[in-house]
């Protein structure tokens, strides 16, 4: 085998398995040039790097991006989109209920408000202010009335 | 879940299901468009568009094949639209310097740090002179060669993506394969004269 077969013999190996009267010759020439030998070798390891091609790692911000873009288009996507027109409707309308019921109810705990029971509070809390200033109004008489 | 559920979700334009089909098939589309473009950001660019053309003919999409076939289909669609209208020029050059140009001109390919074949080191050259070898096949080969040797695909999966008999794609790849061999072997061959 010369180097002009033993470079068709490469390119051969790349589709198909030599086989076994050829291939003695292909590795006894190999063994014999050391040109061609480093040519097999450079196409070799050439070749297997598509064998071990190293992986792109995904970008987690690629999405927020997608949505960007969806959105200045006219064609964004929705959290709420999608579900059921019923819901879509009775969604808005239960919140208004909710909000009416809420309001209705504080204004009726409002209206337990005892106004009378209040007043006595009020006026017991007032009493006892008032006793109190006196006996501050006493004690004032009395550092006045020891000088 | 299920890819019918997943299509009906973004059918109905509900915005979790659109994000589960992002983060679902991101690598897989960011590495196909990668395979074609060897440069991250453009890669990332054509994904965002892939997904955006997905999300927006959806409808059309005929639900007896995978989704992944689909999303492979749009992926090398616009990868190579890319590669037409923008780096046209760049990787022509780049295959007419590596495999035979003037040695004047330098070698360039989409990745900007890769300017000279000279001063690469020894496994970055082999890389380049991969990725330059396979673009200077003609367009199905290249194709078929991507999607079996960097993607790993089987050949009825190619045959589902690029919409080609088995026999066509099992000729598309040995063409390619020889093709690859020989513009590799005479890129070394010119080094060792
Ligand atoms: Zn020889």
């Amino acid at each position: 085998m010369n180097c002009r077969d033993a470079r068709n013999s490469m390119i051969f190996c790349s589709t198909e398995k030599m086989k076994k009267p050829e291939y003695d010759q292909f590795l006894e020439h190999l063994s014999s040039c050391s040109q061609c030998a480093q040519l097999y070798q450079q196409l070799d390891s050439t070749l297997s790097l598509a064998d071990n091609r190293e992986l792109v790692q995904p970008n987690p911000f690629l999405y927020t991006r997608i949505r960007e873009k969806l959105d200045n288009i006219g064609q964004g996507v929705s959290k709420n989109a999608g579900l059921p027109s019923y819901q879509r409707i009775l969604r808005p309308i239960l919140l208004t209920l909710g909000l009416l019921i809420g309001l209705y109810g504080g204004n009726r705990l409002g209206n337990f408000y005892d106004a009378k029971q209040q007043e006595q509070l009020t006026t017991a809390l007032t009493t006892e202010f008032f006793i109190n200033d006196m006996e501050m109004e006493k004690l004032e008489v009395q550092l006045l009335n020891d000088q | 879940m299920t890819e019918t559920q997943l299509i009906e979700g973004i059918l109905s334009k509900q915005e979790k299901y659109f994000e589960e089909l992002v983060n679902r098939f991101q690598p897989l589309v960011l590495n196909t468009c990668n395979s074609f473009l060897h440069n991250r950001t453009d890669a990332e660019d054509i994904t965002q568009e892939v997904f955006i053309e997905a999300f927006l003919s959806l409808h059309k999409f005929k639900k007896e094949s995978k989704l992944s076939t689909w999303l492979y289909r749009i992926a090398v669609n616009k990868s190579l639209n890319f590669i037409r209208d923008n780096k046209k020029r760049k990787i022509i050059s780049s295959i007419e310097v590596f495999f035979g140009g003037e040695p004047k001109h330098k070698l360039q390919l989409a990745d900007p740090g890769l300017e000279d074949a000279g001063d690469l080191a020894d496994e970055e050259e082999k890389i380049v002179l991969l990725n330059l070898a396979v673009a200077s096949l003609p367009k199905n080969q290249r194709v078929a060669f991507t999607l079996s040797k960097f993607e790993k695909l089987s050949y009825a999966e190619i045959t589902d993506v690029m919409e080609l008999s088995l026999a066509s794609v099992e000729g598309l790849i040995h063409r390619a394969k020889r093709n690859v061999t020989k513009k590799i072997l005479s890129h070394y061959r010119k080094k060792l004269a």
